[in-house]
């Protein structure tokens, strides 16, 4: 393989296919990006078998070929070199090592065979249906937050996608807990999408995936089967395994018959909880609302270092009511609300409280109090 | 003087979904015959046949299987009389929990008869022997006598265990066999301790976002034995 091209190409893929190669790997090949030069382009491909990335880039390719060669080595390497300069990639006669050679500089890279680079067979796929990115990062963006790092509850690892109908239309949901809290952002289901099963995308995939969809100009492509998914955004190719499990019915745990409504300034609400967090301890960020006609009372009182209170205006008219709730939760919902305006729909003080975004109807957010 | 309570985190309630298939099923000395007599339909001792045993035993698990296999019709234990007229030998006919405070004894007695006319079956769970149930109507109660009573026995140590497991698999939870060894060897021997032991694991992981280890089931099972209310909520 004998191929050249832009330094500023070949950052931009290896910059995308290299974050899913895992630090540790124990299968060597899995820590190896595989290039291929054919035609008028060099495509690179890295997997840690649950997930794979490939993205092609052109380049002026004198020889086709294929090898594999250490991921992140290679990503820092192209990353150090001048912005502008142009690289070549050049394996030798027996396929051992290649070189990276730009201007004055000069890598030798050990290789590992191309034909050992596993392939995630993705099958078939049932459903394929195409969305703006700036939408699929709103279904992401508003429910990752929310995604379960418990390994034990491996089906709460993910952001669970299915369609619905809701409202006499048919949405496209993305909802996710780790049940303390849950996410809920939908928009109107796009043409392909009837019909496709409830699926679990692992939170490494979208995170992943969260980061190809900031060009705002691109259309994402979802193909997808009950165990695989795939997303095609640009030149870039993104194949997931998908969580084997049964997401629960999150529906149950959204109060529908909260009547206690407070209507809050977003900005300060959060400024207020941040500031008297101040004295929480770490664990247990506990913060104490004390909702009253047209006001609120944040209060945080910590044994070993002291307390806190700060009073803020709210809409507010219904019965006084007192309720906890971990600060860090209220500060991540307070992060994912565009508007001006926070609505609490609240019922006791043991019961799930409903947070609406008053710009926003398409988000919901569901917090369980703390007992304080 | 009681110290104060840590703040508490509670969970979402997220429910879960029992497995009721045949490959769900655990099975051991204490509930073998009752299996056996679900595997074995249509071969049958009796037409109308009591299955017996405590809270959690499986009976449900069992009826549900059958259900399945023999695609019956399922009536409620309240309100039996004005389906007899569905019996027409075509499908057998199954009723969970038969020992309900509602039971409808006269559409029971009819459903009964119905059942043996049309030469099909009728499967009854109950926690109880037909015996004990306090029926009122002497007809119904010579016709239940009739019926063959299986029993489902309090669980030996591999029904518990699997049984545990099965809890456990139901909430997705995979958990150490080291945690149900120490479950199985500590719990009061019945399943409803079972069900609420994991019930109450399951929530306090959730609350502490935490692996279901042996010091859990350690906390699980003494606030069991020093009988606190289920998580007061």
């Amino acid at each position: 393989m004998r191929v050249i091209l832009e330094r500023s190409n070949l950052l931009k893929s290896l910059n995308h296919v290299h974050r899913v190669v895992e630090r540790r790997n124990t299968i060597p090949i899995l820590s190896n990006v595989l290039l291929s030069a054919d035609g008028a382009s060099l495509e690179m491909k890295a997997t840690d078998l649950d997930l794979e990335v490939t993205e092609a880039t052109a380049a002026k390719v004198e020889q086709a070929g294929a090898t594999t060669v250490p991921a992140h080595l290679l990503y820092d390497i192209v990353r150090k070199l001048p912005d502008g300069a142009e690289v070549m990639l050049k394996t030798d006669e027996d396929g051992n090592a290649m070189s990276v050679i730009s201007g004055r500089s000069s890598f030798r890279l050990q290789c590992l065979p191309q034909s050992d680079f596993p392939e995630l067979s993705a099958g078939s796929f049932s459903h394929i249906f195409r969305l703006e990115s700036a939408a699929m990062k709103g279904l992401i963006e508003k429910t990752q937050f929310a995604i379960s790092t418990e390994e034990t509850r491996y089906y709460l690892n993910g952001i669970y996608f299915h369609a619905i109908e809701s409202g006499g239309k048919l949405k496209l949901r993305s909802v996710a807990t780790d049940g303390h809290r849950l996410a809920r952002a939908e928009m109107d289901a796009p043409a392909g999408s009837e019909g496709m099963p409830g699926i679990i995308i692992p939170r490494k995939t979208v995170s992943e995936l969260q980061k190809l969809v900031d060009d705002p100009d691109v259309a994402v492509t979802t193909e997808l089967s009950d165990t695989k998914i795939r997303f095609t955004i640009g030149s870039v190719v993104l194949t997931s395994k998908l969580i084997d499990g049964t997401f629960p019915d999150y529906q149950r745990v959204i109060p529908t018959g909260n009547d206690k409504k407070l209507v809050i300034d977003r900005e300060s609400f959060a400024r207020a909880v941040d500031r008297v967090s101040t004295i929480s301890s770490e664990r247990g960020r506990a913060v104490k609302l004390s909702i009253s006609e047209g006001q609120v009372t944040l209060a945080v009182n910590n044994p070993d270092s002291g307390s806190a209170t700060e009073e803020l205006a709210a809409d507010y008219s219904s019965d006084p009511i007192e309720i906890g709730f971990n600060a860090k939760y209220l500060l991540d919902v307070a992060a994912q609300l565009s508007g001006s305006e926070a609505r609490f729909m609240l019922a006791d003080a043991g019961s799930p409280t409903l947070i609406h975004d008053m710009s926003d109807e398409d988000a919901l957010y569901v917090l369980m109090p703390m007992r304080v | 003087m009681r110290e104060p309570e840590k703040p508490r985190q509670l969970p979402l309630d997220l429910g879960h979904t029992p497995g009721y298939s045949r490959d769900d099923l655990v099975v051991s000395q204490a509930n073998a015959q009752a299996v056996s007599l679900v595997d074995r339909w249509p071969e049958w001792p009796s037409p109308v046949v009591v299955l017996a045993g405590p809270a959690g035993s499986g009976k449900s698990h069992l009826a549900a299987i059958w259900r399945d296999a023999s695609h019956a019709l399922v009536l409620k234990a309240a309100d039996i009389e004005k389906h007899v007229a569905e019996i027409d030998g075509t499908r057998p006919v199954v009723i969970d929990d038969a020992d309900d405070r509602f039971l409808d004894e006269n559409g029971l007695f009819h459903l009964i008869n119905q059942v043996r006319a049309t030469g099909t079956q009728l499967l009854l769970t109950s926690r109880r022997f037909p015996a004990a149930w306090g029926v009122t109507l002497p007809d119904l109660a010579s016709r239940l006598k009739a019926a063959a009573t299986i029993e489902i026995d309090e669980p030996d140590d591999l029904l518990l265990a699997g049984v545990i497991t099965k809890l456990f698999a139901d909430r997705q939870i995979e958990v150490d066999q080291n945690v149900v060894q120490f479950l199985v060897r500590r719990i009061e021997r019945s399943l409803s301790t079972a069900i609420r032991v994991v019930d109450r694991l399951d929530r306090a992981a959730l609350e502490q976002k935490t692996r279901i280890t042996r010091a859990l089931a350690a906390e699980a099972v003494n606030a069991l034995d020093q009988g606190q209310a289920e998580f007061e909520i």
